[in-house]
């Protein structure tokens, strides 16, 4: 197993400084981890790669990387990667946003890259609060639960990312949870060879914020309740609706073909510059 | 000699400068290889019982622990001798 480890270290920038800034036990290093070894299954040299990031805890994750990497403002990292995208359809984008930058601040963004099936790979890692900012409650955050900005208990509904993304159009939607790494290793190399707009909901804890104030312990506590609440999709297929109330399902959750965005946009183009028919 | 022995066999290594003690490889080893001293940071208290899965290096968060395979012969090799070694010597000619 030492090649993994010898695997991530060609991929880090060894001129910042280590440790990273995460907390001790935080979810977005093993997410790291696990990008950098589906990166480096793939086949993608480092050049091909562009990695855009918002603002946040998880944005912080690309200073790390040896990629083309872009720090955006919050909630737009979306809008710059379409951008990117768009002027260089030869690179390969990958997105990584929090949830509040993918559903709360660029929730916008969110759905209509989703709609727009452009070829793009949102890795959106959740954990329930705005960590970095001192523990608001996101869009994210469970009905009930105590944040600083909810101290008493949070009366709204939580969004589940996944299903938002689903229900927007997007082709690619899967969940997995920092305690699984090798379904989250998978689930991204999948969603880098998909043609079109994928996304990966990767469940995480923040034990810093949300553990703390909710009395759900440390890390290992934390990761423990990911492992007890988390059923794949095979699992959840033959359970009954009240046995999976308090579960959340992990895997595949949709996997389709629908024309991509560049395609179509290509086809306008050709044909504008010849005599055929633009319509489809 | 046994070759049973020889499967169980893993050199663990801690790197301490980039541990933040968070305890997560100790608490996840299916094998109870790893154990924290008084501070948090982990340690490997049964060197014998480990089995080679690799789940402590893919959940540490800090990249701080790597687990090796430990060979006959087995030394610390750079990447260009592996990878020679994985690809064999080239043919003549």
């Amino acid at each position: 197993m030492a090649e993994v480890t010898k695997l991530i270290h060609k991929y880090l920038r060894h001129d910042k400084k280590f440790p990273h800034v995460w907390c001790p036990g935080c979810g977005i290093g093993i997410m790291l981890g696990a990008l950098i070894r589906a990166i480096d299954k793939c086949g993608f040299t480092k050049d091909e790669i562009v990695l855009v990031s918002g603002i946040g805890c998880t944005g912080r994750l690309p200073v790390y990387v040896d990629f083309n990497t872009l720090h955006t403002t919050h909630g737009r990292a979306l809008a710059f990667a379409t951008g990117v995208k768009l002027a260089n359809p030869k690179l390969k984008v990958i997105v990584v946003m929090g949830d509040g930058d993918a559903v709360a601040i660029g929730g916008n963004h969110f759905i209509h890259a989703a709609r727009r099936n452009i070829d793009l790979t949102a890795i959106i890692l959740n954990n329930s609060i705005y960590g970095m900012t001192g523990g608001q409650y996101s869009p994210t955050t469970p009905y009930g639960m105590k944040t600083t900005t909810s101290s008493f208990f949070h009366i709204e509904q939580a969004f589940n990312i996944s299903e938002l993304a689903v229900t927007a159009g997007a082709p690619f939607v899967g969940r997995g949870t920092v305690y699984h790494a090798r379904l989250l290793d998978s689930l991204m190399e999948k969603a880098f060879l998909k043609k079109g707009f994928a996304v990966v909901e990767v469940i995480s804890h923040c034990h810093t914020q949300f553990g703390k104030l909710n009395k759900m312990g440390t890390a290992v506590e934390m990761m423990e309740w990911q492992r007890d609440h988390a059923v794949t999709v095979e699992k959840a297929a033959q359970m009954k609706e009240e046995e999976l109330k308090d579960k959340f399902r992990i895997g595949i959750l949709i996997d389709k073909e629908l024309p991509v965005y560049l395609d179509e946009y290509e086809k306008i183009r050709t044909g504008s510059s010849g005599s055929g028919d633009r319509r489809p | 000699m046994d070759t049973k022995k020889d499967k169980k066999t893993t050199k663990i290594d801690i790197y301490k400068a980039w541990c933040k003690a968070c305890g997560i490889c100790a608490a996840f080893c299916p094998a109870g290889v790893l154990a924290r001293d008084e501070a948090g940071y982990p340690y490997v208290k049964h060197p014998e019982k480990c089995i080679n899965c690799g789940w402590c290096e893919l959940r540490c968060p800090d990249f701080a622990i790597t687990v090796h395979k430990k060979d006959k012969g087995f030394k610390d090799t750079d990447e260009e001798g592996e990878k020679e070694k994985l690809q064999g010597t080239p043919p003549p000619g």
